[in-house]
């Protein structure tokens, strides 16, 4: 674990939000607006702690997002109690209720959602997208799985049944697969029945690097389709890339980065090392 | 770029020139093609779209970029190029469907279009001529997302009124997209703006309206103002037809429904099957949830949003649909009291019989009017077109009533003392005696209505009169008779003034 001081720390949420607006994030990615709100909580420190940050990705601690929809959550409950201190001029009660106030206007991320609807209704078939995005805590990491899906002839679903389904199947499945590849994970969900894979796209935010001009943020980009007629790999992160089982389907694997102006040079110079053409977005830091 | 380019002789190919060019000649308006590019951008989850239109040299060049999934060789080559030929056709989560609406952009005879495309590591380049003619090349430089770029030979005024037709289309279209859309105009002196976010919030700008969310649905209504009402129709947030149309009696809405598409001009909506779902929903919302939220805001706003409160009430008595509750305490009085429709008519006498008054402000004689059992609004509030509405005729309190407060004056004093045979109090006059010198009173400082000079009683002089000032620092002796005489004229008193008067006058005048 590493620590940053409150200022510190707070200067690098705002540049990895900074980041965030810079990556350009389509719809295959965790809302980046969100995800800049939530962080928006995390920059704001309980007083007198640091920020704790996951030193393997240099996003904040897993506790740092989970505190802000806690502390978030009991903030209308502390706040009145903080309010007697707070006029005697007691200064940690002041302190602590204007970290309160700070959190109210924030709107935290939900842990995870499922989104399913209905792409096209055919006389025999159906096809659905389920959209699932998920704060994975324990890495932390923040991804969304995009699942294009057709129901194989003779099982029809509505799209409440397939609400349902994927709010327990994939659920659970999501759990064993989240750390899957997305060719690994169209492999497993093909063996569900009544629905085929069309599609699964995979976007996460995350790791970022350390630059002394503040964070290099990484998105990660993964789709798996049996369309794709093509292999595309550029992850410099990547120290092993698995390719698919299953040779009909095709595979892509694309990184970016959005770094400080003063550090894309370097980075640049980094990737070229590695032999990735990554694409590198900057921000002011 | 690599040697993978494909020659094309055509978006239409050569049999379907003509009609392409007939299908360019019926977009509706010729920046059409700013929302059909933005919707191929939102098609493709796009998470910011950018519309930046620039002078460079003798181009003005109008360029859409997004960061969207991108299209691949497949789509470029079986869909964007192929007329009526869409990816989407069969999609219900996009938006495109007729696979005609790239071709809009040719409506400003661009000179040159180039479209740069990326998707799973592939980067592509399709370059338009003016002719419609095509190359489609591999490009080796890596992108992301879609980028489309119009050259069009056009500078100074001309391109600035393209350029500021973008600007309105951009703001027209887009204002409520579900996804960040900027523009930008610069590089000219004759325009330039940005830049400047795309977004509105998605309402109807109506006091108590009503918001409906469901799957593939999202509707504002309100009670409208004006006549027929006006509505709009969207797809996604893109504009899809806004104007004044009666789809739901009264009623002003916009709404959103994967339902509604255009037609393939682009200047309406679709009155198929989907539309009809739409507006039968949308009537069903404006029966069962439109009433509740209406009046709900009418009776919080009351005493606590006086502006709100207001407009409310303006468009209950504007508009024919909205039919307020008898019992619902909804009328503010002049000096805040509540009242409900029924109270209007209330009681043996009722209002239509006692008559009801408006006055700008509370004061004494609102104040009196009020305890004497009547009404009284204020003269520019809406709750004047309510009573108009129900028939309720309303008058100026302070034409209506006269009300002096009586108080002491020495020059009337001395009237009243002297033997002239006219009992007279000052006072100072509120309504409809205002302006006059002097009144008859049955009852010196009571409510009275207004029936016109002279009468007979007491004489009230308003001792705040011009002539009466005038007088006060004059000698008592001759200021009293003499403002006797002006009390007379202004009130028409014809007969001679009594002895005891021209004896005081005589006096007064040999001392002088």
């Amino acid at each position: 674990m590493t620590t940053l001081d409150a200022a510190v720390g707070t200067r690098w949420c705002r540049q990895l939000q900074a980041a965030l607006r810079a990556l350009r994030l389509n719809k295959h990615f965790p809302p980046w607006a969100a995800v800049a709100g939530h962080l928006d909580g995390v920059a704001h420190l309980p007083p007198g702690q640091p920020l704790r940050l996951d030193e393997a990705t240099l996003l904040p601690a897993p506790d740092e997002w989970l505190r802000v929809g806690i502390d978030r959550e009991l903030a209308p409950e502390l706040l009145p109690r903080l309010r007697a201190a707070e006029a005697a001029g007691d200064q940690p009660s002041i302190d602590k209720a204007a970290y309160l106030r700070a959190l109210c206007d924030v709107q935290p991320l939900p842990p995870s959602s499922v989104r399913t609807s209905l792409v096209h209704e055919g006389a025999d078939r159906a096809r659905f997208e389920v959209v699932v995005d998920r704060l994975e805590l324990s890495l932390p990491r923040l991804v969304r799985w995009t699942f294009r899906l057709e129901e194989t002839a003779g099982d029809r679903f509505t799209v409440a049944e397939l609400a349902a389904r994927a709010s327990e199947v994939f659920a659970q499945r999501l759990r064993v697969i989240g750390t899957q590849p997305v060719a690994a994970a169209a492999a497993l969900l093909q063996t569900e029945h009544g629905l085929a894979v069309l599609e699964v796209v995979r976007g996460e935010i995350g790791p970022a690097r350390a630059h002394d001009a503040g964070p290099c943020l990484s998105a990660l980009l993964s789709r798996a389709s049996p369309h794709l007629e093509h292999t595309a790999v550029d992850d410099p992160l990547a120290e092993q890339v698995l390719a698919p089982a299953d040779d009909s389907l095709g595979y892509s694997r694309l990184r970016k980065w959005a770094v400080p102006e003063a550090a894309r040079a370097d980075h640049l110079a980094w990737l070229a090392s590695l032999g990735s053409r990554n694409l590198v977005y900057t921000y002011r830091s | 770029m690599s040697d993978l380019s494909h020659r094309g002789t055509s978006v239409a190919g050569p049999p379907a020139e003509a009609a392409l060019d007939a299908l360019i000649g019926q977009f509706s308006e010729r920046s059409a093609f700013v929302r059909e590019l933005v919707q191929n951008s939102l098609d493709a989850g796009s998470g910011r779209i950018e519309v930046v239109v620039r002078q460079q040299g003798p181009e003005l060049v109008i360029e859409v970029v997004d960061d969207g999934e991108g299209m691949n060789r497949e789509i470029i080559e079986g869909y964007l190029l192929t007329l009526f030929r869409s990816s989407k056709e069969d999609d219900l989560t996009r938006i495109g469907k007729f696979g005609v609406g790239f071709v809009s952009l040719f409506a400003v005879r661009p000179q040159l279009v180039v479209l740069d495309t990326a998707r799973d590591g592939l980067h592509w380049r399709v370059v338009f001529d003016a002719d419609h003619t095509y190359t489609l090349v591999e490009v080796d430089e890596p992108f992301e997302g879609t980028a489309v770029r119009l050259h069009v030979g056009l500078s100074g005024p001309e391109a600035a009124a393209l350029a500021e037709e973008v600007h309105h289309a951009v703001h027209y279209w887009c204002r409520y997209a579900h996804t960040e859309v900027w523009t930008e105009g610069f590089g000219s002196e004759h325009f330039g703006w940005g830049p400047e976010q795309v977004h509105d919030p998605f309402t109807t700008g109506l006091p108590g309206e009503v918001l409906i969310e469901e799957p593939g649905l999202r509707a504002v209504l309100a009670y409208a103002r004006s006549d027929p009402p006006v509505v709009g129709y969207y797809n996604r947030g893109l504009t899809l037809l806004e104007r004044p149309e009666q789809a739901v009696p009264g009623v002003s809405f916009r709404v959103e429904a994967a339902d509604l598409e255009h037609t393939v001009t682009r200047d309406n909506v679709r009155r198929d099957d989907g539309f009809r779902r739409v507006v039968r929903r949308l009537r069903r919302a404006a029966s069962e949830s439109l009433p509740s939220a209406f009046f709900g805001a009418l009776q919080q706003s009351l005493g606590t949003e006086p502006d709100q409160h207001q407009a409310l009430l303006q468009i209950a008595a504007a508009n024919p649909v909205v039919r307020i509750p008898r019992d619902l305490p909804v009328l503010a009085t002049v000096d805040g009291r509540a009242l409900a429709v029924r109270d209007l008519r209330a009681g043996p006498l009722g209002v239509r019989s006692r008559g009801c008054f408006l006055a700008d402000a509370p004061d004494r004689l609102t104040e009196a009017i009020r305890e004497a059992g009547h009404l009284v609004f204020r003269t520019h509030g809406a709750e004047v077109a309510v009573l108009q509405r129900l028939g309720i005729d309303a008058r100026p309190a302070h034409e209506a009533w006269e009300l002096p407060e009586v108080v002491p004056h020495a020059l009337v004093d001395a009237i009243a003392e002297a033997s002239w045979g006219l009992p007279c109090v000052g006072a100072r006059f509120v309504g409809a005696a205002v302006g006059r010198l002097a009144i008859y009173q049955s009852r010196p400082s009571a409510l009275e209505r207004w029936r016109g000079p002279p009468r007979r009683g007491t004489l009230v002089i308003d001792t705040e009169h011009a002539v009466c000032r005038s007088l006060a620092d004059r000698r008592q002796d001759l200021a009293a008779p003499l403002l006797l005489l002006a009390v007379r004229r202004s009130l028409g008193v014809r007969t001679e003034p009594s002895a005891e008067w021209l004896r005081a006058l005589e006096t007064a005048l040999e001392s002088a």
